[in-house]
C-alpha cells in the first residue's frame, strides 16, 4: 500500500495546491490609494536641479509642460534638464539663455507648422493643436527661492525678448 | 429506499484573476502619472503696449501698483501713481495681513480691476515676491467679494490675479 501511494505522489497527481493571495491584495489596495492620492492631471515633470529649493504658495493652478528654465542658488542655469553655464553678465541679457531660447522659439515654431500642413483627423487633435499654439509664448521658470528680483528681471527680460513673454512660475504648494 | 442525501455545497471560490489584472494595469498608470512634490504655477505676463483708438471707458483705471522694499510695500494707485497706501514691515517680515487687506478694499471698489503691477526693489528675495503675489492674488479665507461688472453680478474669491512685472522689457 505505502508503495503505490509514494509512485502516485511522484508522478504528480496531487491535488493542486491554494495560494492564498489576500496579503497580496491588501497591499495592492493601500497603493492604489496612495497612488491615486499623489496623481496629478498636469502634464508638467520636474526634475529638480542641485542646490535648488521652491518657494511654497498658495497657487493652486497646474503647470503645463513647455520650454523650462531652472536657475539654482548659484545662479547656474538649465533649459529643459541640460546646464547651460553660471550667469556672469552685467548687463540686463543674458546672452547664453538667449540664443537658446531662440533655438527652442524656433523649433517650437517650426513643429507647429508642419502640424498646421496636417489636416486634423479630428476633435482631440484639433483641441492639441490649439493647445500648443497657446504654449508658444509660455515658459515655466524655476528658480531658487533666496535668489534676488535683479536676477528674475534679467531671466525675464532675456525669455521675453526671446519670444516668452508669458512667464509661469513654478512652485510648490503649500497647504493653506 | 432512496435515500436523499443532502449534499453539502463546496463554497465556490471567487475567480479574482481579472480584478488583479486591471489593478496592475491601473497602478502601472498611477505610478506613471503620480507627483510626489506638490508643484503648482503662478503666471506672469510681460507687460504689453496697446494703442486704442478711443477711449470708451469714462472711468479712469486704476492702475494697481506694488512698489515692493525690503522693509515696506507700497500700494500706488491712478495713472500719476499716487500713494494710496505705506505698509510696513513687522520686524523683517512684510505685513502681508496689511496688504490683503488693502487690496480687498480697493477690490471692492473696483470689482471689475483683475491687473496689478509689481515694482520691486532689485534686492528683494523671491520668496518674498511669492508671498505678495499670493496676498494680491486671492482673498484670505472663505470670504466673497461680490459686485457689478457691465450690468452683470459677480461673486468672487480673486482679488488681482494678473500679475505684471514692471520695467521687465
Amino acid at each position: 500500500m505505502r508503495l503505490s501511494k509514494k509512485l502516485k505522489y511522484k508522478r504528480g497527481q496531487k491535488e493542486p495546491m491554494d495560494v492564498d493571495i489576500t496579503s497580496l491584495l491588501d497591499i495592492l489596495v493601500i497603493l492604489l490609494v496612495f497612488l491615486l492620492q499623489s496623481y496629478s492631471a498636469s502634464d508638467l515633470r520636474v526634475d529638480l536641479v542641485e542646490n535648488l529649493s521652491l518657494p511654497s504658495s498658495a497657487s493652486q493652478a497646474l503647470g503645463s509642460r513647455t520650454v523650462l528654465v531652472q536657475i539654482n542658488r548659484e545662479e547656474k542655469m538649465w533649459v529643459d534638464d541640460k546646464y547651460i553655464g553660471s550667469i556672469t553678465t552685467r548687463g540686463e541679457i543674458i546672452p547664453e539663455l538667449s540664443e537658446i531660447l531662440k533655438l527652442k522659439k524656433a523649433e517650437k515654431e517650426q513643429e507647429i507648422e508642419k502640424l498646421n500642413e496636417r489636416v486634423p483627423s479630428s476633435n482631440v487633435e484639433e483641441k492639441a493643436l490649439e493647445k500648443r499654439k497657446d504654449g508658444l509664448k509660455r515658459i515655466n521658470l524655476i528658480l531658487d527661492e533666496e535668489i534676488q528680483y535683479a536676477l528674475m528681471r534679467k531671466l525675464m527680460h532675456t525669455s521675453a525678448m526671446a519670444g516668452f513673454p508669458e512667464f509661469k512660475f513654478i512652485v510648490r504648494g503649500s497647504a493653506k | 429506499m432512496k435515500i436523499l442525501k443532502k449534499k453539502k455545497k463546496k463554497a465556490q471560490k471567487l475567480n479574482l484573476i481579472p480584478i488583479l489584472d486591471s489593478v496592475f494595469i491601473f497602478i502601472f498608470f498611477l505610478l506613471m502619472s503620480a507627483q510626489f512634490l506638490e508643484i503648482y504655477e503662478i503666471g506672469s505676463d510681460a507687460p504689453a503696449v496697446k494703442t486704442t483708438e478711443s477711449i470708451k471707458d469714462k472711468k479712469k483705471p486704476l492702475n494697481l501698483t506694488l512698489e515692493v522694499y525690503r522693509n515696506k510695500i507700497t500700494v500706488k494707485t491712478g495713472l500719476d501713481g499716487e500713494t494710496y497706501k505705506t505698509i510696513e514691515n513687522i520686524g523683517d517680515r512684510h505685513n502681508l495681513d496689511q496688504l490683503n487687506k488693502v487690496l480687498t478694499e480697493l477690490k471692492q471698489k473696483h470689482v471689475e480691476e483683475n491687473s496689478i503691477i509689481l515694482r520691486p526693489e532689485s534686492n528683494v528675495k523671491y520668496k518674498k515676491l511669492v508671498k505678495i503675489m499670493d496676498s494680491a492674488r486671492s482673498l484670505d479665507g472663505n470670504s466673497f467679494i461680490e459686485g457689478t461688472t457691465n450690468g452683470k453680478k459677480i461673486k468672487t474669491k480673486k482679488l488681482f490675479d494678473q500679475v505684471i512685472f514692471e520695467t521687465i522689457i
